[in-house]
């Protein structure tokens, strides 16, 4: 008793080390849990980093729509949205016309149909420590779910891997611990891009024998269920040997993770909540 | 509760600052810890007790924002925590060269200890001496700014050993 008296505090911080490492190892066993966990501390942060985001807007929003060209500013921004919007749809309806040619036209015309999605914003971004991670302003009251794609204009980005009901956490493609379907469009030689922890990947499974050069786009393949195919991963920067009788394919993305600010969020269902929270 | 109070705020001026930062200038993310400076603050402000605690909730808090896994910046910030509030009680920290060296050193700790538990985790280890320094320097000048504003106009925040 008057040991542990004596050294409160060396007891409480052996008591918390711990118990981090047994949450740690927990996430890691069971996957599901630590979702919830994580969706569940994202909720009670959520007032907090939302009106602090809503703040910055707010004086943002003044500079611009009172101070510095009002009209313009909202045509602009309208416009932007817009043009996100086209350059996807035309990223789909490239790798569309690449599969048709492919396939002579056998393909039905319901592979060409892009999914809805949801526009969001990024709150919080980590691109610097051991994880790759984003925090976007839009939960699972907009319709979001855990696994949903998350893409840019330029191409992939990650997956929700945790979602409240006004936030939600974005795992990118550079996350060591994420995994993407893919395919090199050239030869369409498939394999898994995996996140190094750096802001480059590296596609996996792919034999040695495999027709993959320096130069080669690479595209999400679809196989995933997360990401549709066609989506830009990015550019064979090396190829080199890796284990066994695979090939080590360096990829840099065609996403800059450092300029995150607005995203598309690619929904698998419809939302539960119709109301828009207006940020 | 008053203890606990003015930590929820702290916290919440945190996760604030970290969105705004986001927002106005996202280059200074990968300069600034924000929550390592709540961490410091109690360090040298209040008892080792305290510190480790509010390592604890600011790591855990910080989890939410920039880690896939719960605990990672907890267990960091926790153990950082009570080495510098060990300092605290040990010497004086209460001028600015002795903050700002709290600061550097919590900074370098923080980062030796998350290349450590991420190679443990099976994660890349990322240990950059060059941008750890650099993020020690800066944590150090922007930490002593933020204290003096906020010693100058929270009374509760004034050295209490």
């Amino acid at each position: 008793m008057s040991f542990f008296s004596e050294n409160r505090t060396p007891v409480l911080v052996v008591f918390l080390l711990v118990a981090f490492l047994l949450l740690l190892s927990f996430q890691v066993r069971v996957p599901d849990a630590g979702v919830r966990l994580h969706s569940t501390l994202l909720a009670i942060c959520s007032p907090v980093a939302r009106s602090s985001a809503g703040v910055v807007d707010g004086f943002g929003s003044v500079w611009r729509n009172y101070l510095y060209l009002q009209d313009l500013s909202r045509e602009n921004r309208a416009l932007q949205r817009r043009l996100v919007h086209l350059q996807v749809e035309n990223q789909l309806l490239r790798e569309a016309d690449r599969e048709g040619e492919r396939l002579r036209g056998l393909l039905a015309l319901q592979d060409q149909v892009a999914r809805p999605t949801l526009a969001a914003r990024v709150i919080s971004l980590e691109v610097e420590g051991p994880f790759r991670v984003a925090v976007l302003n839009r939960g699972r009251g907009s319709g979001l779910r855990v696994n949903d794609g998350v893409i840019t204009p330029e191409g992939v980005v990650g997956r929700i891997t945790a979602a409240s009901g006004r936030m939600s956490k974005v795992q990118f493609i550079t996350d060591p611990s994420s995994g993407a379907a893919a395919v090199v469009v050239r030869t369409r030689v498939q394999g898994m891009v995996v996140g190094r922890g750096d802001n480059r990947v590296e596609m996996q499974y792919v034999s040695a024998l495999a027709d993959v050069e320096t130069g080669d786009v690479v595209t999400s393949s679809g196989l995933d269920g997360i990401y549709p195919g066609g989506f830009m991963v990015g550019t064979v920067t090396r190829v080199g040997d890796g284990e066994g009788l695979q090939k080590r394919i360096e990829i840099t993305t065609a996403v800059d993770f450092r300029t995150l600010e607005e995203v598309l969020v690619l929904l698998a269902g419809p939302p539960e909540d119709e109301h828009e929270d207006g940020s | 509760m008053k203890t606990a109070l003015r930590a929820v705020a702290a916290l919440a001026a945190a996760v604030a600052a970290t969105v705004m930062l986001q927002a106005i200038a996202p280059w200074a993310q990968d300069e600034v810890d924000v929550f390592l400076l709540v961490m410091v603050f109690y360090a040298v402000s209040g008892g080792r007790m305290q510190a480790v605690i509010m390592g604890a909730l600011a790591g855990l808090t910080q989890d939410v924002f920039a880690s896939q896994f719960l605990g990672f910046h907890a267990f960091t910030k926790t153990a950082v925590a009570y080495l510098v509030g060990g300092l605290g009680a040990r010497l004086m920290l209460g001028q600015a060269l002795p903050q700002f060296l709290a600061l550097a050193l919590a900074t370098i700790l923080d980062g030796v200890l998350m290349a450590v538990l991420a190679s443990m985790s099976g994660l890349p280890p990322r240990f950059q001496p060059g941008s750890m320094f650099k993020m020690a320097l800066v944590n150090g000048f922007v930490g002593l700014l933020v204290y003096g504003v906020v010693g100058r106009g929270l009374p509760w925040s004034r050295r209490r050993r």
